[in-house]
Formats: C-alpha cells, structure tokens, sequence
C-alpha cells in the first residue's frame, strides 16, 4: 500500500483557512515558517524543534543558506522537492526565531497544587482511618509529671483486670522526658482504665472522655474499633493526559457531580460505623473533631474549624446524631478530599510546603494512604523541615512492609498493564484466556518488582534482567513451569519484558504486535514519545497464513516513509516475536521459524544515529538495563508518579534521574529522592494560568 | 444508602417497556409556548469516521447530494431512509487543521472547537448554563468507552480547557444512580428532619470559597466545578415543589438483560450496552432528569471489534475486524476487500443506533409533538473519511426539530465552513445567549435555524 502521508499533510493545509501564503516581511515570514514548520516537520522534529525521532534542530548549527538547501533538497524524505525555496526560507525564519535548548541551570519548581484523592487513596485512607490500619488498636497512654517523680506508675483497666501493681499484670510506663507513656494494642471495644500512682488510683487528665467510677471519682475511656470493613465506594475513573501511565495526575482530578454523590452516599455509611464517645460534653465534641479532623485533614484543625465542627455535633439532636453528621461534615471536606502541596509564602517570594504537607506526600506517595499519628506527629515537631529530614523519613518509609503494596501498584501503572482488566482476545483463538488468567498475569508483574526491591538487588537493572519469575497456579499451567519463584526458560530471561501481563497487554486480539510493543519499550521504558501515527498511514498488515508476522511487517521497513517512525518501533517489537497475543512462547509461526533479531536504535535520544543489534529478547533486556536512558526514563516515571504531573521540562527530572544513576539504578532511591527534592519541597508562586 | 429493590428487579427485567406514566418536564402548553427552542441536546458519538470520499477520488458514501430540499442519501445512510424528514445532512462543513493527529485531534477539537481540546466542549457548557437547573446537568454515558485505560484525549467532554472527564460506560450503574438513589438518604429516616447533606454542602461551599480565594488559576477552576457539582447535587437534594422530580419516574423498565456486568468490555455485547445506554438517556430526558447528554460509542483508534456482534451482518466469527483498522480500508472503495465491506457495514451499523434513538425520542410524546420534535441530536464522529484521516467535509448530522427553531429534511452546503458555527447553532437552539463558538468564535452556520 502507497503510503502518501507527507503528500497528505499539505493536503490538509489548504483546506485550513488558517494558512497564509508565504511573505517576506519578518513577522509573516515567521508565523508562515511556523505554520509550515508545523505541518511539515514537528512530526519528526518535535514542535518546538528540540528533537524527536529525528535530531533537534535548535540551535542552530548551520548557516541559515546551508540549512534552506539542505531543506529543499532533502526534505521530507519520501516528497523531496514539496518544500519550494520560499517555504524552505520561512522554515529557516521561524527556526532562527526559536530559543536554542540551553543546558539545564537546575531544575524549574513545581507549581502549587491541589490533589484531588485517587480510588486507591481514598479507599485506603478510609480503611486506616475508620477501619484502623497496620497500627489499628494502638493507644498511647500519656501522664504528664510536671516535675513529679513517681516510684511506681503503671496503667490499670478493664483490659487487664485492673491489676493494682504490675506483678499482678499492671502495665508499667516508661519515664520519656517530663511525661511517662506506654504504648499498648487494646482489643476492640469499650475500655476503662485509670492511672495507679505510688499506690494512688488517677484519672487520665489528658482524656476528656471519662464516667463515673461509682467511687465518686471518673474512669477514663479509650474506644478500639478495628478491622470493620468498609464498604465500597463508588467514583467515577481517573482520567489520565495522554502520556501520564498514572491514576494521581493532579490537573485531570476534577471533581464532578458523579464524585460528589459517590463520596456523599460512601461517607453516610462508613459515618453509620462510627462509635460515638461516651460523653455527650462539649469538650468531648471538641476533642472528636480534633482527632478525627487532625487524622482527615492531615493536619491540626484551626481552632475556628474545630469549633465549627464541634458546633455541627453540639447543635444535632443528639449527640451520636451529631457525631455523624460532623463525620460525614468532615469528609465531604476539600480539606479532606484534596491533599494540599500549597505551602507558605517565604522571604524569597517561593512557597514551601509545611510539615504536613510533607508528611502527606510522603505517605501517600510511599504508603497509598493518609499518614498515621506517628508521621503526623513527627511533622508536628518541626522534624520534617529540612532535605536531610525529608531524605530520613523517606528512607525509612520506603523499607517499611507498608511501601510494598503501593511500590507493585505504581509497576502496574507505570508498565500499563491494567488493561489486561479488559483487554481483548479472541475467544475462538484463545479459548484459555479466562478472567482467572487475566488476573495471575496481573499479579507476576508486581511480584517480580516486589521481590527486586524489598528482597533482591534493589536494582532497576535486574528488572528487565531477571532470569527467574514468580508464578501461581493459573499461570503456572499457562508458562508449562511450576509455582512460586521459577527459573524462566531461557527465551523468557528479560525481567518483566518476558512476563506474559506485558507481552499481552502490548498484542493485538489475535495476533501479536511488534509495533504495540516497540511503542511499550520507547514510551514506558525509554520515555521517547512516538509520533502519534500519520493519517494514511496503513492498517495493521493482513494476517497471512502462510508469513511470519515480521513477514507480515516487512512493508514498514522497506517503505522510507514508513522506515522513518517504524525503524524504532518494529525493529525493537520483533525481539518479542517469540511469544503470541497472550505471551505463549513459539519457536514457529504459521510453519516458518521464528526470527527475533532486531535493532535498538538511538537508544539514548532520537536522532542520536546510534544502533546496536540483538538476536535474543535477553539481549534486548541487557541493552536497555545497560542504557542510561532507561534508568533516566524510569526516575522520571517516579518523579511523576509522586508529584502528581508531567514535567515541566527535561531540566526538571534531571537532578532527580542523574542521583538514581549515581546510586547504580536503586529503585527506593528514585522515590527517595524525588520526594526529597528542593523542586517539590518548594513551589513557584505562579499559579498554572 | 438505600437501594430500591423494586427498581433493581425491574432494572434486570427481561422486557423493555416504555414508562408507565412518564411526565415531561415542560410538558405544559405555557411552557412550549414560551420560546421555540430546544429543550435538550443529545450528542451521539462513534469513532473513526465515515465511508467519505476515497484517496483516488470516488464519490462519499455518507454525503448526500442534491439541493437543499431535493437530494439523495447515500446507501451508508440507508438507517435514516424513514428519519430524512427529520435530519439536517450537511457538506462543506470544516473542522480545519488539528495540532495533534488526526483522530486524537479531531476528538479533541470536534465539541470545543479549539485546537489542542483547548477549550471548554459545548455539551458541557450547555449544561452548565441552559441545562443548569435540570436534576443532572449533564449524563455523559458511554459503551466500552474506557476499555483499557483509555487515556483522556479518547474523551469528547472537556468541563475546562485541556481536560476532559470520563463517561460511565456502566448502565447499571446509571440506572442506580438515576432512578434508585435520586432523593433517597439513609441519614435521616425522619422526613421531617431537614436532610443532612444541605447542611454538608453548605460547610463544604464555604471551605471551598475560602480555599478559592487564596488561589488563581488552574486550581481556582477546578475548585469552581467543585462548586458547581455541589450546587447540582444540592438542587437534587432539595424538595423540588414546582418540577415534577424523579417521583414521577420512581421505578422505570430498562432492559439491561443482555450483558452481565462482567461483560461491560465484551465485545459481542457492545450493541446491547449502547442500548442500554441510549434508553436510560431517553428515559432520563422523558423524565425530566437532564437536558444535556453525550452518548459515546467506544473511542477514536478503536480496538472493538465489531464482528464480534451476533445478528449482524458484519458479524464473522473467528475474524477480528477491529474499528479502527476498518478505517484503513485503503484508497478505493473496492467493496471486494474486506475491510472496506466491513468499514461500511460498521458505519451503517452506527446509523442505525443513530435511528433507533430518533425512534425513541418519536415514540415519545411532548406537549403537541413528540421528544424528537423538542430535542436537538447530533451525530458526530472525529474525522471523516477514516482513511484520508481528513476533518474537512465533517459528516456531522442534526436531527430533531429543536422546538420549531430547526427545519429539517435539509441538506445545508457550505464551502469550508467552520463546524463552530454549527456548535454556535446548536447552543442558540437551546436558547444559550452564545454568539459564536470555538476557534475564531464563529457565528451560527447559515441555514441550520430559523
């Protein structure tokens, strides 16, 4: 098939009335140049000239006469000769109008925002919060000395048959500056306790929830509720920017009536489990907006919002009414729904975010969720201010079990393989696809990631290097391998490019794609954006049941036209042409052997005139793990995964991918590090027009 | 919240039916008498353009030909043989050069207006202007339309410039949403106590108009459509004494028994989805519930795969012919090759959804007409002939008689003439005070009203 799209695309100018003619005068010739530029060039060139599969062209590197022949006389490839010399000469005006890229002088602050909570976030958050988390059942028993000094001190209750010494089970406190505590996991429930002091029965003064102890004197009560499960809520989905693989991006959350409604009817059931204190006191109101608005809004509440919420339970008919109503108050909240990155106003006109603010971003981007007392309190005491701080807490959090769930969610997301929810097969030719299937392949693709960094090297390289996987049952009958971790043939040995989640979320329904999957390795591995495909660019080729698929795709390459965009995306999709549409590895196709050789071109930029070649989907794995490329691709993944947008620029990712590089490709040292960052820990004073 | 068993029961009910007694919003004489407009808008959306003309020249099979009263329609077009009284067809209508692709920029410009999606769409102005005192300002319902994580620029409805939303490709969900939840609240078992959720609104406003005033910008926008999604919420929550709320429509039939909701991305259940979808946003129309919907039907560059489709005539077991590569169908009309019988049969196949909600909306009747007669309905899609991948020539059509403002049975010729001005038209029939839309803020096109 004849592809013509270069042809085409002047086709479409003259319909645009937006086209003028070519002049000589210097603001016509320019936007002409640029009118010209971009129907005829940006496609390979970038809009802005900076480069894409073919080299930037800013600044300048030749004499605007050379750079006009150079034009008309080779350019495009495939309708040489289409650029007159007028139209090569306004092509040179507008480019001579362009800045030049200019080397990066550290990287631009991220802008102040707000972030609406994903699915993900919110359902966890209301799990930790309500239904109680890792943690969940954890008191602190606090008694502030004032300068006594005590010989005995421990905590006796319901929990544990008020012991009146701790030989008889009491439990002691420990002496930490001017108070004495003790942290201890209660049951469910409704617990009393009091304090035993040298002997003497006291009540928690720090408690405003207390009863009568019958003596005259006050229990203190402490309630537990753990475990409750919540019900689901239903939100509509996040829509992502074409190019953003994740949930969080910041700009697309927006909140539609759908959503309200969703939180509204969610928030009226989980408010349905909650346990009202046993006090109906206006200082006991106070105190339950305080502690739930602290946990909700992520922060301490202003003293006038706890009054006004204490306000919404005060004035309710009564007061377990009230309780509800001020819950469902509070999470209807844009404190709450929103996580806030708006930070204060500094000397030097930047903001920078609070404690809280940190803390929030810490938690959400390394745990999924909201943070817990501990991390609050530690914003709290002014000790996540600092890098250094920022760095302490990130490193500590990213080991903890907590980060793994939300480390194998941002590798689902980051590789796109969640469409293997609904992604397509032909039944009549791939009756074994079931929705079990679907769903143990989803859950290779985590697992490897999970075991690299938490267990194995930490390494970004061993992920597309792994010779071994780790399978269930399901998969396992569909790999002709055993269960749990397994060597993997050696045609699979590439890390998570051989995992069957990529090779069939990147195939088409019936047949497999070199195009889909050299698309996957530039976009999500090597962050090099391929042109969205030219109009009249032709289908995907006829299956044929006498070719090979690479048979099949030959036209790409020998067609220039076509050679120009898919010498980087087929050359790269036949190293996994060993395996079918749902990843079953072949060694013949339609009675024809398999050829997996393939190029890896420009590996490092577009343009580059680099090539290497490869035989083996392994080698192919070696090459882009070797790159610096892809470990720089894969720091920017996470520096947008945790800030919630593209990149302003290339400088923007730099400082960030050039420490994970430093670090030999750690992958927590990514997150560490993008979290840590003086361009997310300040914010520019513009707002995003 | 409370889930209406009655309404589940009927919703899964094996027999589709009109409503018993539906009421119509502005049924009453005064109120038809008021102004020939337009009392809703539908836009119907396919994806991957049309038969139009070939690379080698040959003639549309989408575009009539003729003169404005006495032409032709096309065999792609054979579903609408009956509904030619009832259509406005169109030629010369451009949506110029795009800046990002053909389909992907075509889908982005195709309801703003604006290069990039750089703008907000029409549906959702409407809906927040004319439609804004509606139950639900807007339904955006879609069938298979976020199949794999599509990406926001597979969306049509842009709330603000540069971002789109996501349609509910659910109908059950739609259907819970519409009929079982409206005005039901399980906070407050006593009516006469006010309901909760005002006084959850009003606490939740305020926050966001403080928070508001400290910010510019993109974050100020996105807190203003947080506002105006309480606002909508709140007129539902509201006891509505002059509008016959959702009461009247306590326990509409909607036939959703043709797919399971593990089949919501099975392909050969897509044409009974899009059924679904179409009656529920009848349904909600004829009930009053909304005066803005966006149907979208799957998405641009389309991987469904039509012959999947049992009872149709591009059914074809054990052959894949997805939309999109259809669309390449190569630079002739051989009908001897498959994917150009296949293109044309998918397209017809379109049509005929097309007709069978103008069937609906017929069926119906409004004040001395039908719905179909108050209503104005566009069928669009983001390029036009889906190999040439060219937007010129856009084979948009308008059907409904928008009130007494639209004429059909029409063919309306331009030369180049910009598609913002039939956006422009369209919003004026819904009686928005808008002089021109999109790029260039083009004026009403010429002949669409009258």
């Amino acid at each position: 098939m004849p592809i013509r799209w270069l042809l085409l695309l002047s086709l479409i100018s003259a319909c645009d009335e937006a086209t003028s003619t070519p002049g000589s005068t210097d603001d016509a010739g320019i936007a002409t140049g640029a009118s010209l530029y971009a129907e005829r060039c940006a496609t390979c060139h970038g809009p802005t000239a900076k480069g894409s599969i073919a080299p930037a062209l800013v600044p300048l590197k030749q004499s605007a006469s050379e750079l006009r022949a150079r034009i008309v006389t080779t350019m495009p490839p495939g309708n040489i000769g289409s650029c007159d010399d007028a139209c090569g000469r306004a092509i040179v005006e507008f480019l001579q109008s362009l800045p030049g890229e200019k080397a990066c002088t550290g990287a631009p602050l991220a802008t102040r925002q707000l972030r609406l909570l994903t699915r993900r976030e919110y359902t966890n958050t209301i799990r930790d919060v309500f239904g109680g988390g890792p943690s969940c059942g954890e008191h602190t028993f606090i008694w502030r000395a004032n300068g006594r000094r005590p010989s005995s001190i421990h905590v006796a209750g319901s929990f544990n048959g008020w012991a009146s010494t701790v030989a008889a089970g009491g439990w002691p406190m420990a002496s930490s500056g001017d108070s004495y505590s003790l942290t201890r996991a209660l049951p469910n429930g409704v617990h009393q306790y009091k304090f035993v002091i040298d002997g003497q029965w006291v009540t928690d003064e720090s408690n405003p929830e207390r009863v009568s102890d019958g003596f005259s004197g006050f229990n203190s009560v402490v309630t537990v509720q753990c475990g409750a499960s919540m019900p689901a809520v239903t939100l509509p989905p996040e829509t992502r920017p074409k190019g953003y693989a994740f949930d969080n991006n910041a700009e697309a959350g927006l909140v539609t009536s759908a959503h309200v409604e969703g939180f509204f009817e969610h928030s009226a059931r989980v408010a349905d489990q909650v346990v009202a204190p046993w006090s109906a006191s206006r200082a006991c109101a106070e105190h339950f907006v305080g502690t739930l608005g602290r946990k909700l809004f992520r922060r301490p509440l202003s003293t006038e919002e706890q009054s006004r919420y204490a306000n919404v339970i005060t004035s309710a008919p009564d007061f377990a009414t009230g309780v509800k109503l001020a819950t469902r108050t509070l999470l209807a909240s844009p404190h709450f729904l929103y996580r806030s990155e708006l930070g204060v106003a500094q000397p030097d006109g930047t903001y920078r975010l609070t404690g809280f603010e940190v803390a929030t971003a810490l938690s959400y981007s390394l745990w999924s969720t909201t943070p817990d007392d501990t991390l609050l309190d530690t914003a709290a005491q002014g000790k996540l201010e600092s890098r250094a701080d920022v760095e302490r807490e990130a490193r500590r959090m990213v080991a903890d079990s907590r980060a793994r769930d939300s480390l194998k969610a941002f590798a689902t997301q980051w590789l796109g393989i969640e469409r293997l929810v609904t992604v397509d097969k032909a039944p009549t030719v791939f009756p074994s696809f079931t929705p079990e299937l679907r769903a143990s392949m989803a859950a290779e693709t985590p697992a490897l990631f999970e075991h690299v960094v938490f267990e194995g090297t930490g390494r970004f390289d061993e992920l597309l290097t792994a010779n071994y996987s780790f399978v269930d049952a399901t998969l396992a009958r569909h790999l002709g391998t055993g269960t749990g971790r397994v060597e993997v043939p050696a045609i699979r040995a590439a890390g998570l490019l051989g995992h069957s989640s990529v090779l069939t979320s990147y195939a088409h329904s019936d047949q497999s794609s070199p195009v889909k999957r050299g698309v996957f390795v530039r976009e999500h591995l090597l962050c090099q954006e391929c042109p969205t495909p030219p109009a009249n660019a032709g289908g995907v080729p006829r299956i044929d049941p006498n070719a090979t698929t690479r048979e099949r795709f030959r036209q790409h390459s020998a067609d220039p036209s076509c050679r120009a965009c898919h010498q980087y995306m087929d050359e790269v999709g036949f190293g996994f042409e060993g395996f079918d549409a749902i990843g079953s590895a072949r060694s013949v196709e339609n009675g024809k052997p398999i050829d997996t050789t393939g190029e890896l071109r420009d590996v490092e930029a577009f343009g580059a005139g680099t090539k290497s070649t490869f035989t083996t989907l392994p080698q192919l794995g070696a090459q882009l793990a070797a790159s610096r490329r892809a470990k720089a691709c894969f720091a920017t993944m996470v520096c947008r995964a945790t800030h919630g947008r593209l990149e302003a620029d290339a400088c923007a990712v730099e400082p960030i991918a050039e420490a994970f590089i430093r670090s030999n490709g750690d992958v927590k040292e990514a997150f560490v590090q993008t979290l840590a960052s003086d361009q997310f820990l300040h914010r520019s004073a513009e707002v995003k027009p | 919240m409370t889930f209406s068993r009655r309404s589940a029961l009927r919703a899964l009910g094996h027999t589709a039916l009109a409503l018993p007694f539906y009421e119509l919003l502005s049924s009453s004489r005064a109120n038809a008498q008021a102004a020939r407009q337009a009392k809703r808008l539908i836009v119907f959306y396919f994806p991957d353009g049309v038969l139009g003309a070939s690379a080698q020249g040959q003639a549309s099979r989408w575009h009539c030909t003729g003169s404005e009263t006495n032409f032709t329609m096309p065999d792609q077009l054979a579903p609408l043989t009956a509904w030619k009284n009832e259509c406005l067809f169109f030629r010369g209508v451009t949506m110029g050069g795009t800046d990002s692709g053909s389909h992907p920029g075509g889908a982005k410009k195709l309801l703003t207006g604006v290069d990039g999606g750089d703008g907000e769409s029409v549906d959702h102005f409407l809906s927040r202007t004319v439609g804004a005192s509606a139950p639900w300002r807007h339904l955006y319902l879609g069938a298979m339309a976020t199949q794999n994580n599509a990406s926001g620029d597979k969306f049509i409805v842009y709330p603000t410039a540069g971002q789109t939303i996501a349609p509910n490709d659910n109908p059950r969900q739609v259907f819970q949403q519409l009929f079982a939840n409206a005005s039901v609240d399980a906070g407050t078992p006593n009516p006469a106590v006010a309901d909760p959720r005002l006084s959850i609104i009003d606490n939740a406003k305020s926050e966001l108009d403080s928070l508001k005033s400290k910010l510019g910008g993109s974050e100020a926008k996105k807190l203003d459509l947080h506002l105006e999604a309480l606002r909508e919420v709140e007129r539902r929550v509201k006891p509505m004494a002059n509008t016959p709320g959702p009461s009247s429509c306590a326990s509409p039939v909607i036939d959703l028994s043709g797919f399971t909701d593990g089949q919501l991305y099975d392909a050969s259940k897509f044409g009974h989805i899009l059924r679904a979808q179409i009656d529920l946003m009848v349904t909600a129309m004829a009930c009053g519930l909304t005066k803005v919907g966006t149907l979208q039907a799957s998405m641009h560059t389309s991987e469904l795969i039509l012959s999947r489709m049992p009872g149709t005539e591009m059914y074809e077991p054990g052959f894949d012919m997805r939309s999109h590569q259809a669309s390449h169908y190569g630079d002739s009309h051989d009908f001897m090759k498959r994917e150009v019988r296949a293109y044309f049969q998918q397209r017809k196949w379109f049509v005929e959804q097309f007709a069978y909600l103008l069937n609906e909306l017929k069926k119906r009747p409004d004040g001395d007409g039908s719905m179909l007669d108050s209503s104005v309905i566009l069928l669009c899609t983001e390029v036009c002939d889906g190999n040439t991948h060219l937007h010129d020539d856009m084979p948009f059509i308008v059907a409904g008689r928008a009130g007494g403002r639209i004429n059909p049975g029409r063919l309306i010729q331009r030369q180049n003439a910009r598609h913002g001005g039939l956006l422009a038209a369209l919003a004026q029939s819904m009686g928005a005070p808008v002089q021109g839309w999109g790029q260039g803020n083009s004026g009403p096109l010429a002949g669409v009203l009258s």
